[in-house]
């Protein structure tokens, strides 16, 4: 798995490429948390490129979602493949965590 | 069965009268330009004019025979489809040689002796399901289209007959009679669109006579023939003879795998969930299509053969109702004893007939193409595909490359669709050599890497030319239920990874050492799956009750009495048999009560939600699943082919109860299966909207279950799927690896494809010699 992560006025953008599993997932855990952490933080997970993910990424997901409630901080998933929201369908994830269709609309989101 | 969405009356359907008719014309114009052939092999018997049109009459009778024939299930015989004959070229060449050998009497005879051996062949064609995979059914239909393409291309221009070269305005007319139909199929209403070939054919034939190219003279003579006559039967005498045996039982042959490849197309046609060749219902259409012959040759006509114009026709056309052909059957019964309309069916100028029949083979084309391409295609596959295309279009390109055979052979492989399937299956029969049908991996507790088992059910379910998304679906349970178990920490050492393909059923077993798992009933809430991220400490918690139980020892810690071995599995024999057959013969000392909570409540119901939402496509399809009586069947069926959890049995009706004993539930209560099912059959994915209809009857019998977020599931559905999902099967500690890809060695359907390629290779050396 690869993150790749950049500022977009005033909103982190983290790109995520490959696997996400029981492997990769606390890597992605610690960055996610390293972001929302912050208080009142904007963050952008972006999936485009996300070839798999399991149980253990939801669950670094639903953790950093919880974390950015507490803190004030807002997070925000797209480019979601079928493949991909159709895991967010069958795990019923689609209503908790804020999803939109393309990286603009979720930059939009976020603010 | 699911009615495509292009196809407006189907196989069942009853077309309104006008469109019955209609397109019993059509198929009538279609099949007219095949009556060149009795006529040519009359005349080559030395026949006169009204002996040939004798024979005409009495082939179109023995065609409507063959259409009804063809169309009505008549116990063994009859496809059941649209899917009308034709004097078939096939016959006509094998027909010229006994015309000129033994005049009309042994083209007759020897028509009867070769319909007889198709009838013989179709009683071998049930037990040779194996030998012809989806894509070799794939390959069969492609290559009808190719051949139906380039019949077409040479009627239009005249290369048939070759006394004269095709001319532009033949060209010309071809293309403007095709265009017609494009146009009227792509942007015309449904009406037209139902009838673009009739109505082209009619443009063209009048765009024909505007340019001179529709002999008056011709059409005059058609208007002084008699309005009704009886068939003239003077020509009518059979005899056999031996020599020309060989040629026909070619031709026999050669009629079997063209029937085979059109009633293959009749069903993917009907069919929008079609998935692989229904043998049954071939074998029917060889039978019938036999009889037509031996008919043919009893009346005094040429033989006849299943028609891939005709079945393209029905597909381009969305009308494939077998009661057309009770239309056809009528009209060329009137034409055989009307001359005068029969001799205007078949003064039809040829490159309107042609641009009919190429119009007709891109949908038959496009129908292969998405057959073979719905599996996963490895070199193996890609070689038999491949191969097959290339020798088959050789033969159209390159004619002269069949000289270095002998006559007989000649005319048999002469045409692309017979050359290119013998082909396929040779490669075929041949790759299934040391095809191993199981295959298995392990996976490291502490390093599970999904990739690599993805990869692994990629790679064989190319080898075993699976479903594409069977392979996907399986790929994410299979990584996810590894998932679940690694991080569930119950697991010791560890887990095996068996997957396993006999074209209707992928099972994928996943084995470790521990004991089972238990799958909530429900989804986990946030909390819990936050909660879960300790993992195996939290396994170890759960366990502690357990250990403080006397008799009972951690995984790790259990000792067992003699090594184990995952067998592998024999035809004929469930897994649930291998299951209990590798289970220790040991009896425990305590009580297995601990039930581990799943230290990854999210990943194992995600497992199970795919898993059930399979097993729901399974059930949308069997509909004997929505009554109660079955419901019990269906879980007794279950029972056999897996194990089924505690629970699950003690919900069971009484007297499936009795069949597990107490003892055989602690057994499996106390080691762990984790086995996946995927169910080609029903399996018709993205099948959760599709099922939509048979869950709302199916939750007036069960109560039924909510996943939250997901949508109701039927009780007895989720727990099918549960027990087929996760099930116990001891794997012994401290035994070999299971080394990868590891075969189930030499079994009977190897040594059914060596004894058939033997048989090939006698039968070439015996054509050759």
């Amino acid at each position: 798995m690869e993150m790749h992560e950049e500022q977009l006025s005033g909103v982190t953008a983290l790109t995520v490429k490959g696997r996400l599993d029981s492997t990769t997932a606390p890597l992605f855990g610690q960055k996610l948390e390293s972001i929302v952490a912050t208080p009142q933080s904007r963050l952008v997970v972006d999936f485009g490129h996300l070839e798999y993910m399991s149980s253990a990424g939801f669950r670094v997901l639903l953790v950093a979602a919880k974390r950015a409630e507490e803190v004030g901080s807002r997070l925000v998933l797209c480019g979601l493949s079928a493949k991909v929201r159709q895991l967010f369908d069958l795990g019923g994830f689609l209503d908790l965590f804020t999803i939109a269709r393309s990286r603009d609309d979720a930059i939009a989101a976020a603010k | 069965m699911r009615k495509p969405p292009n196809i407006s009356y189907g196989v069942d359907d009853t077309p309104p009268p006008v469109v019955n008719v209609l397109s019993g014309i059509q198929h009538v114009g279609l099949m007219s330009i095949y009556l060149i052939y009795p006529a040519l092999v009359a005349q080559a018997a030395g026949g006169s004019a009204q002996i040939a049109a004798a024979v005409v009459s009495m082939t179109l009778l023995a065609l409507a025979v063959g259409t009804l024939l063809q169309a009505m299930r008549l116990g063994p015989i009859g496809s059941g489809y649209l899917c009308q004959p034709i004097p078939s070229v096939v016959y006509f060449v094998p027909s010229l040689v006994a015309a000129k050998h033994g005049g009309l009497h042994a083209v007759f005879g020897m028509t009867i002796a070769a319909g007889a051996l198709e009838i013989a062949l179709a009683r071998a064609i049930s037990r040779l399901r194996a030998f012809f995979p989806a894509e070799i059914a794939g390959l069969v239909v492609l290559l009808v289209g190719v051949a139906t393409g380039v019949v077409g291309l040479r009627t239009a221009l005249g290369a048939n007959q070759q006394a004269e070269p095709p001319t532009s305005i033949d060209v010309g007319l071809a293309l403007f009679t095709l265009a017609v139909m494009v146009a009227l199929n792509v942007w015309g209403r449904e009406a037209l669109r139902r009838f673009c070939v009739l109505i082209g054919m009619a443009i063209g034939c009048a765009g024909a006579w505007a340019l001179g190219r529709l002999g008056t003279a011709e059409l005059a003579a058609a208007a002084d023939g008699p309005l009704f006559a009886l068939p003239q039967l003077d020509q009518l005498g059979w005899s056999f003879d031996p020599t020309l045996a060989l040629p026909f039982a070619i031709a026999a042959v050669a009629a079997s795998l063209k029937v085979i490849g059109n009633v293959t197309t009749c069903q993917k046609t009907n069919e929008a969930d079609w998935v692989r060749p229904d043998i049954r219902s071939i074998s029917r259409g060889v039978v019938g299509d036999g009889l037509g012959s031996v008919v043919a040759g009893a009346l005094g006509a040429h033989g006849l053969n299943s028609s891939t114009g005709a079945v393209g026709l029905a597909s381009a056309t969305g009308v494939t109702s077998r009661r057309v052909a009770y239309s056809v059957a009528a009209i060329l019964i009137v034409l055989a004893f009307v001359p005068r309309l029969g001799l205007l069916f078949y003064l039809m100028p040829r490159p309107v007939a042609g641009a009919a029949l190429v119009f007709s083979s891109t949908f038959i084309i496009i129908n292969g193409l998405e057959i073979m391409t719905s599996r996963l295609l490895d070199a193996r596959k890609t070689l038999v595909i491949g191969l097959a295309l290339v020798f088959g279009l050789a033969v159209e390109v390159l004619p002269g490359l069949l000289e270095v055979f002998p006559p007989a052979v000649r005319v048999a492989l002469g045409t692309s669709l017979v050359l290119g399937t013998l082909v396929g299956l040779g490669l075929n029969l041949l790759f299934r050599l040391g095809l191993r049908r199981t295959a298995a991996t392990t996976v490291s507790r502490g390093a599970v890497d999904t990739k690599a088992l993805e990869d692994f059910l990629e790679a064989h379910g190319a080898a075993w030319g699976a479903r594409r998304d069977v392979i996907e679906r399986a790929k994410f349970n299979l990584a996810q239920s590894i998932e679940t178990i690694a991080s569930s920490g119950v697991a010791g050492g560890t887990l095996g990874a068996e997957a396993s393909f006999d074209e209707f059923n992928l099972d994928v077993r996943v084995s470790y050492e521990g004991p089972p798992l238990e799958l909530p009933e429900k989804r986990p809430s946030n909390e819990e799956i936050m909660a879960s991220r300790g993992r195996g400490a939290e396994a170890r918690g759960v366990h502690a009750e357990a250990l403080r139980r006397p008799g009972f020892r951690r995984p790790e810690e259990r000792p067992i009495d003699r090594p184990v071995p995952l067998r592998p599995l024999r035809r004929g024999r469930s897994w649930a048999g291998a299951c209990v057959a590798a289970l220790p013969r040991r009896r425990h000392r305590g009580r297995c009560i601990a039930r581990p909570t799943l230290t990854d409540p999210l990943g194992a119901q995600l497992a199970r939600v795919s898993a059930t939402c399979a097993r729901r496509a399974t059930c949308s399809r069997r509909t004997d699943c929505e009554s109660a009586p079955s419901r019990a069947g269906g879980r007794a069926r279950s029972s056999a082919r897996g194990s089924p959890p505690a629970r699950s049995a003690r919900r069971r009706p009484r007297d499936e109860r009795r069949t597990t004993t107490a003892r055989t539930r602690q057994r499996r209560a106390q080691h762990a299966l984790a086995r996946i099912e995927n169910r080609e059959l029903g399996e018709e994915l993205g099948g959760l909207p599709q099922c939509a209809g048979p869950l709302e009857q199916r939750r007036a019998v069960g109560p039924a279950y909510t996943v939250d977020g997901g949508g109701e599931l039927d009780d007895h559905l989720v727990r099918n799927a549960q027990s087929t999902a996760l099930h116990a099967l001891p794997q012994q500690r401290g035994r070999a690896r299971v080394p990868p890809c590891q075969g189930g060695g030499w079994r009977r359907d190897h040594t059914a494809a060596a004894i058939a390629f033997f048989f090939c290779c006698a039968a070439l050396w015996c054509i050759f010699a």
